[in-house]
């Protein structure tokens, strides 16, 4: 228990000294791939979406460093707000939203077009973080302990799924009840939890879903009955990994996503590219990325000291991997078609600030580890 | 709010302790309960120790499901299970078209690569040049059009489809930007005209759209690249056509169709509607050379349903070859008269009833067999249906709204109602089948298939009918020595407007051989034969469907192995005999003791 080992840094200087660069680099590594890739998606061109994915990149790095610098306390006193004010975006989407592709996720606002989901992921990691910091533990698993939280997640799950976006509400749950899990929920809660989960998740498979995600789901099971129709991506996205072998056709020479028979390659398929282009040893080595820069994020996790950090460094961490996870899971023909990217590889900005704002709260929760912000200190504490 | 929680947590971390579910650290703070700070610090290590249990099992998780993903992209890599899987929008492989071929294998169709020509308008540079340029090489296609779609907004024109490769090869040397050519299958008959009716024709895109070509289409396009063989015999079908060709053209027919069809299996020898065309250029032909006669047309083939209305009464039990019936006077009924063509005017026996072809005789039977007996007699023979042959073509038959006295008289004589050449070979077919109807087909049976068999009268009732036919054949026009053929004659009238045209007729033969042994039954037709001076300015079916059924059958039997009288010594020595001695007008005699007529009038 390193009681008195370590002071917390407080000027700029010890806190870049403290910053995990190792980590820094990882990202920095996976980020030069989504580039990499982006350019032969486009054929070998840096317009359309390769040149755009390296400027924010650069400036979601930038956030990120930003981030990893303030102080924790900071982060304490917006989570309420910030998680109140993603909240109310969300139910503005369900009001006002435009719809883009027969979902109703973004609201604009002037020129910016921002999704309240991708907020609403950090905000709800930052409040459960909070909650938990200022609930004892013992009462954890208590009816008054379990109420708000279960309120905290279902409200924005519920909102999400119902614009509707099932991955990010899956992503969104799921972080959720990480967080809970690790918040130390007692396994007397836990067991029957989840039989009720599975329970009404089988009613909700049945009952609960749109036609097009109960499709995505049934192709799924067997793709190879549709193959022209929902079950396309998957065949495809199959056979282009197949086709890749051991060591890949070589960068840029991918057929399958070139003659596009891929489709989404630039985004949630861009693993499949890869796979294509780089055969199975490149999957492999940035699914080994991937987890050096979560095994990262748990050892940061287990550093920290304050229930606050360490709970914020898994909120990320969880999303983080589900990404990944559910990215490779999907474009491979483990998981439905769910619509999630590959963070930082794939194209979109969205999601690749939301990821590089919660990478820089794992970088601070290192350069922080050894704070311990008081508990109790209000809403706006 | 220090020192509370300090208290609080201190005697939570007592009960646990003693509970033994976490291990506690060093200091050992179980017992120890002095200082509520120390205890804090015990307490929140002990929690930050469950925490990392937990934050471990989260990181077994994460690392389960990148093993988990990671084994999955060795699976995918390796095993290559998706590897040989072609992409689903490829474009689809053209499956060769199966030939069609007769009962040997002769070719009737097959297929050929033709070059096509198309432009892309856009790319080319000038119109008026490239099109005088196509020009030289396809003088026959027309500048204007040419240069028209050339000069257009489109991005695809075909010039010219179904070229042979020294014609492409000749626009290719033209170094021409803009066009391109395509190899396309074609559909070729090499037999062109031959079996033209039965074979039938494609469209450009190699769709079936007549004949044994639609009929099979689904098997020629079946991608097995198998031949589909059809029943008929080449040589037969050649020799019936030639002879009815011949034929046509002395009476000057509007047309002529024939049906030579085996007894006992049902296959389609060889069938023939003229005039026919040739598949090709099928497009070109006009409509009415592509009909079909013989399935799509129907008719009132007259007086060669006589012996079936005999059949009818025999099988019912209702007449006997020597039954009387009175034909002295034409039959009024209603509005119409039944009289004989040429009137014997006398009480004649049923068997001289179909000799003599007696509508009034034929009638009186019908009366006394009953319509209830006669027209489900005849819908037993399949007459009233759709002739199932694999032809999809063909037509149903027309009967009359109501069975009553007047329409059950007619029909004994083959008036009042119209079926297929086809049904009625059929219906003859189970008369020469020992009563036994098998439906016709254009597929090959083979000594082993099994061919549908639906008795429908006695083999003695077929037995005596047949030797009626024969003897109403025996002698005359369609008779030929040494096959023994059994037949009968029909000349119906045309109805036009309503009313019966003398002149406008439709002669008919049905011919059996041989009549001892069954094995194939010809129908013959010809439509509108005109009176000429080899018949004595007749124009009945005496004399033009008789000789050319007899002509037919004369050049068919050979090419079927049909023997001259192979069953029957006498006649072949005869015949034999006949060879050293000067010809004299013997005749081969009757084998069975049927009563020949001097000679057979026949309408």
């Amino acid at each position: 228990m390193p009681v008195f080992t370590q002071p917390v840094p407080r000027d700029l200087r010890a806190k870049l000294f403290e910053l995990n660069w190792a980590f820094v680099l990882l990202i920095v590594l996976t980020g030069c791939i989504g580039v990499l890739m982006l350019y032969s998606v486009a054929g070998g061109a840096w317009d359309p979406w390769a040149i755009r994915h390296a400027t924010r990149f650069a400036a979601g790095f930038l956030v990120m460093l930003i981030v990893a610098m303030v102080p924790p306390r900071m982060w304490m006193s917006l989570a309420y707000p910030a998680y109140l004010g993603a909240l109310f975006l969300l139910v503005m989407v369900e009001l006002f939203g435009a719809t883009a592709m027969g979902a109703q996720r973004w609201i604009d606002i002037g020129p910016l077009r921002m999704q309240p989901s991708e907020i609403m992921k950090i905000a709800l990691v930052l409040a459960l973080a909070r909650y938990y910091h200022d609930l004892p533990p013992e009462k954890v698993s208590t009816p008054g302990g379990m109420i708000v939280p279960a309120l905290a997640i279902a409200l924005p799950v519920g909102l999400i799924a119902k614009q509707p976006d099932l991955g990010t509400a899956v992503l969104t749950g799921a972080t959720g009840a990480v967080m809970v899990f690790l918040a130390g929920l007692s396994w007397k809660v836990i067991v029957p939890g989840m039989i009720a989960g599975v329970v009404g998740g089988i009613t909700f498979l049945r009952y609960g879903l749109e036609e097009y995600q109960r499709a995505r789901v049934m192709t799924f099971l067997n793709p190879e009955n549709d193959p022209l129709g929902a079950g396309y991506h998957i065949m495809q996205s199959k056979i282009a990994l197949g086709s890749g072998g051991l060591t890949g056709k070589g960068y840029m020479q991918g057929t399958q996503a070139h003659l596009n028979f891929l489709p989404e390659k630039q985004t949630d398929f861009i693993f499949t590219m890869l796979g294509e282009e780089f055969g199975f040893i490149g999957g492999i080595a940035v699914l080994a990325l991937y987890a050096l820069i979560l095994g990262h994020c748990l050892m940061t996790a287990m550093a920290c000291r304050s229930v606050f950090l360490r709970l914020v460094t898994m909120g990320v961490t969880t999303t983080f991997a589900l990404y990944v996870f559910i990215n490779a899971a999907m474009v491979m023909g483990l998981v439905p078609v769910v619509g999630v990217p590959l963070p930082m590889i794939s194209y979109g900005g969205s999601v690749m600030f939301t990821v590089l704002i919660g990478l820089g709260l794992i970088l601070g929760a290192h350069i922080h580890r050894a704070a311990e912000p008081p508990k109790g200190a209000g809403i706006f504490g | 709010m220090r020192h509370w929680l300090a208290r609080l947590f201190g005697k939570v971390q007592v009960r646990r302790s003693r509970a033994g579910l976490e291990p506690l650290r060093g200091d050992g703070s179980a017992g120890f309960d002095a200082n509520a700070t120390i205890r804090l610090e015990d307490e929140a290590g002990q929690a930050l120790g469950r925490t990392r249990l937990r934050l471990g099992f989260i990181g077994v998780l994460v690392g389960a499901g990148f093993l988990l993903a990671a084994g999955r992209a060795v699976e995918l890599a390796i095993t290559g299970e998706f590897a040989e899987a072609a992409p689903v929008r490829v474009a689809q492989v053209a499956v060769r078209r199966g030939e069609i071929v007769d009962r040997n294998g002769q070719i009737l169709a097959s297929n050929l690569d033709f070059h096509s020509v198309f432009a892309d308008p856009r790319q080319v540079w000038d119109a008026a040049e490239t099109a005088q340029a196509l020009r030289t090489v396809l003088p026959h296609l027309d500048a204007e059009a040419l240069q028209r779609d050339l000069s257009s907004n489109r991005r695809f024109v075909w010039i010219e489809r179904g070229l042979g490769p020294r014609e492409r090869q000749a626009i290719h040397m033209l170094g021409l930007p803009g066009i391109g050519f395509r190899v396309e299958p074609g559909r070729v008959y090499p037999r062109r005209r031959l079996a033209a009716h039965l074979v039938g024709f494609t469209d450009q895109d190699l769709a079936g759209l007549a004949g044994a070509e639609r009929a099979f289409n689904d098997e020629l396009n079946d991608g097995s690249g198998r031949p589909v063989s059809l029943s008929i015999h080449l040589g037969a079908q050649d020799a019936l056509e030639t002879v009815l060709r011949e034929r046509m053209e002395r009476y000057s027919a509007q047309g002529a169709m024939a049906v030579l069809m085996r007894v006992g299996t049902g296959e389609i020898i060889a069938l023939a509607s003229l005039p026919d065309f040739d598949p090709n250029r099928a497009g070109s032909e006009p409509a009415e050379n592509r009909f079909n006669r013989t399935v799509q047309g129907v008719y009132e083939l007259g007086s060669v349903f006589k012996p079936l209305t005999l059949a009818a009464g025999i099988e019912a039990g209702l007449v006997r070859l020597d039954d009387t019936f009175d034909a002295r006077a034409p039959i009024a009924i209603g509005s119409h008269r039944i009289r004989d063509f040429r009137p014997q005017a006398r009480i004649l026996t049923a068997r001289e009833v179909i000799i003599h072809s007696s509508n009034i005789g034929s009638a009186r039977m019908a009366e006394h067999i009953g319509g209830e007996v006669l027209t489900s007699f005849f819908g037993e023979l399949g007459l009233w249906e759709r002739p199932p042959l694999e032809i999809i073509e063909g037509q149903d038959p027309m009967l009359p709204a109501r069975w009553g006295r007047a329409e059950v008289m007619t029909a004994s004589y083959g008036h009042g109602f119209n079926v297929s050449p086809v049904a009625l070979a059929a219906a003859y077919a189970a008369l020469a089948n020992d009563g036994i109807y098998t439906p016709p087909t254009l597929r090959p049976v083979g000594p082993t298939d099994i061919v549908p068999q639906i008795p429908v009268m006695s083999s003695a009732t077929a037995a005596q009918v047949l030797g009626v036919m024969r003897a109403a054949v025996a002698g005359g026009q369609a008779d030929r020595e040494g096959l023994a053929i059994a037949g009968k004659t029909g000349t119906a009238q045309r109805i036009v407007n309503g009313r019966y045209q003398v002149g406008n007729v439709l002669t008919s033969f049905v011919g059996i051989f041989p009549f001892d042994d069954p094995q194939y039954v010809l129908v013959v037709s010809l439509d509108q034969p005109r009176p000429i001076r080899e018949t004595h300015g007749f124009n009945t079916a005496g004399w033009n469907a008789a000789p050319t059924g007899g002509d037919i059958i004369e050049r068919v039997a050979p090419v079927l192995g049909v023997g001259l009288r192979e069953a029957d010594p006498g006649a072949r020595v005869q015949t034999v005999a006949r060879m050293f001695v000067p010809r004299t007008p013997v005749r081969p005699g009757p084998e069975e003791p049927v009563e020949l007529a001097a000679s057979g009038s026949e309408q």
